[in-house]
């Protein structure tokens, strides 16, 4: 039997959220949301703000339950797994890029991506050398002792791609990770990604609502009206 | 366990660490009310022990047997076999006889007047401030009354005693001051005199005499040797004062129930102070769940940080505890000063462990209690909210 080359799927997906805190008629972001994502390729999903992009990302990634519909990730369905089993996927297979960085503010760089490879499995010294090894590969081999208000949003965002990489993880999600960076940051951090991700063959879903970024990827979405359609 | 280890000691005390503030204004609370209800303990039993002490050294001793006779040689053969008991320290003769004291001045002071062998621990805690103390023909009166009557002056005695026409006759006899004494405890001094017994049926001849028995046994069991021996009326000191003891135990009562509420005051503190770390911490644990760790991690890591704080806070407060006891001796003329009483300071270790388990316990309930809600979000709402109910 051929290996499925399918990373994420998928199907007939919908999240809705309350209209207040206490509650109130529901608002519908995700409407039977189909979509699939194959291994070393990369989808780009664009919409106007507020259209649901970044609730589809979480969605995806287990970070946030949906209302119904299936999310397989490596043939696992996602919905049904437990934490244990849930946590071990994200820390081995998932990658996370957010648009502000989200570092562990009270450590370093190089404890940033070394703690991701710990909860990996590694020990300190191997998650050690990955971290450092993935920092020079993000050029960030002389910040590796500052910590996350030591370094600019530039920088914070290649710790973040080092941090989602260092487990080799079989596909990045990003939520507009040049979303608060200004253009020749941005530029820097774009093609540090795609460059990676076609290096290491990674797949990738990229957020983003700049249209020229999302045209570096193999697909590229858009979501309206709560679904997503191959944007031509 | 070694990266949540890692991770529990840098989220509690490290530099890098942005709340380190919050944690060491948690362990400074615990420490505080930790070393708050030490020392209100160890005041409040020093005090009672000191209160209990002086009745039993100069009020009542522990044991008290009543002969209904003046015969002052059979009273003392009675102290004599009573003396041989093993259990039994000191046996002496003692009578007390009311009486008003009138100076030289005019001024009057209601007391008693005391003739008594002295002997034992009433003896060793009995100072002499001026003259010798029972001298035959002379009484001695305290310190904390030489502004009315000092030493070398004839006071007049008025003793109030039982007549056949009218319920108390007054007789009023001259006696001269022969010395000045001083015992730890103030309300015996204003309002006793003392001599020895020969001079005390000199002056009154149908006085009842008493037996004062010390011992370090259980003076129940003490009463029960000497009950045995057949002499008239035998009372323990807590019978003796019972409305007295009966107060003690309702202020222990008391003092038990304001500990309590302290130890409450204590564990809201750390629910709230844990709550309050743990908010602070909300989007690094969404962070640290978004990377890969499981809830139980998760929460064991939180749980390991609130106990460090919790251990660290209680130790300093120990250290604090000890080391105010062991400077409260320079402190000790002041309370003097001010409380009249001369205190022994002492902590109880089984209680300072008690104390601790259950700081230790609760911080760890509570930062479970707290992880287990927050971790009942899914992690994007942890990111999303300031804080999640």
């Amino acid at each position: 039997m051929m290996k499925s080359t399918e990373v994420l799927t998928l199907e007939q997906v919908s999240k809705s959220f309350p209209a207040t805190l206490r509650g109130g008629e529901p608002i519908q972001i995700l409407e039977g949301v189909t979509l699939s994502l194959n291994r070393s390729t990369s989808i780009a999903i664009t919409g106007r703000s507020g259209s649901g992009k970044s609730t589809l990302l979480q969605v995806s990634a287990g970070l946030l339950s949906a209302d119904s519909g299936s999310i397989r990730f490596e043939g696992k369905e996602i919905p049904k797994l437990d934490d244990e089993h849930l946590s071990r996927l994200r820390s081995r297979s998932m990658g996370f890029i957010f648009q502000s960085s989200l570092l562990l503010d009270d450590f370093t760089a190089l404890e940033n991506v070394q703690i991701s490879a710990m909860i990996a499995g590694f020990s300190e010294k191997e998650a050690s050398r990955k971290a450092l090894e993935m920092l020079e590969l993000v050029g960030m081999q002389d910040r590796l002792s500052h910590t996350s208000d030591q370094l600019s949003g530039g920088e914070r965002q290649r710790v973040a791609i080092a941090r989602a990489l260092v487990n080799e993880p079989s596909l990045i999600f990003a939520d507009e990770p040049t979303g608060s960076l200004d253009e020749r940051n941005a530029a820097l951090v774009e093609d540090l990604l795609f460059s990676l991700v076609a290096e290491r063959e990674v797949a990738l879903m990229l957020i983003t609502h700049n249209l020229p970024f999302a045209k570096r990827c193999n697909t590229v979405y858009q979501l309206h009206n709560r679904i997503v359609e191959v944007r031509s | 366990m070694r990266l949540l280890l890692q991770l529990a000691t840098r989220y509690a005390f490290s530099r890098q660490n942005r709340h380190r503030g919050t944690s060491v204004r948690i362990a400074l609370g615990l420490a505080l009310c930790l070393f708050a209800i030490v020392a209100v303990l160890s005041f409040m039993q020093a005090l009672q022990r000191n209160q209990f002490e002086d009745i039993r050294t100069f009020e009542s001793f522990d044991i008290q047997i009543d002969l209904q006779s003046n015969d002052y040689v059979t009273a003392k053969e009675a102290t004599k076999q009573i003396e041989e008991l093993e259990s039994v320290q000191h046996a002496f003769v003692y009578a007390d006889i009311p009486v008003i004291a009138q100076g030289i001045d005019g001024s009057t002071i209601a007391g008693r007047l005391r003739g008594i062998e002295g002997k034992g621990r009433f003896l060793s805690n009995l100072n002499s401030y001026r003259g010798f103390l029972f001298q035959e023909g002379q009484i001695a009166s305290s310190y904390s009354n030489t502004r009315s009557l000092d030493m070398g002056e004839s006071i007049t005695l008025t003793f109030l005693k039982k007549g056949r026409q009218a319920t108390v006759v007054p007789s009023r006899r001259e006696i001269e001051v022969g010395a000045i004494y001083y015992t730890s405890s103030y309300d015996f001094d204003h309002s006793t005199f003392l001599c020895d017994v020969g001079t005390l049926l000199a002056l009154q001849g149908d006085v009842p005499l008493k037996i004062g028995v010390f011992t370090l046994e259980d003076v129940n069991v003490v009463k029960g040797e000497i009950v045995q021996l057949g002499y008239g009326q035998t009372n323990t000191w807590m019978e003796i004062n019972a409305s007295l003891y009966g107060a003690m135990e309702l202020e222990q009562k008391m003092m038990a129930l304001m500990l309590f509420l302290m130890v409450v005051v204590i564990l809201v503190h750390i629910r709230n102070s844990s709550r309050r770390l743990l908010l602070a911490k909300q989007t690094e644990i969404a962070m640290l769940r978004a990377i890969g760790l499981t809830k139980a991690k998760v929460q064991t890591l939180f749980v390991l940080q609130a106990v460090v704080v919790a251990v660290i806070g209680s130790l300093v407060g120990i250290f604090l505890s000890y080391g105010g006891i062991a400077i409260y001796p320079t402190i000790s003329s002041y309370v003097y000063r001010s409380m009249g009483v001369h205190l022994e300071l002492e902590i109880r270790s089984m209680e300072l462990l008690v104390l601790f388990i259950v700081i230790v316990v609760f911080s760890l309930l509570a930062s479970y209690h707290g992880t287990h809600r927050i971790l009942k979000a899914d992690i994007m709402e942890m990111f999303t909210h300031d804080e999640v109910n």
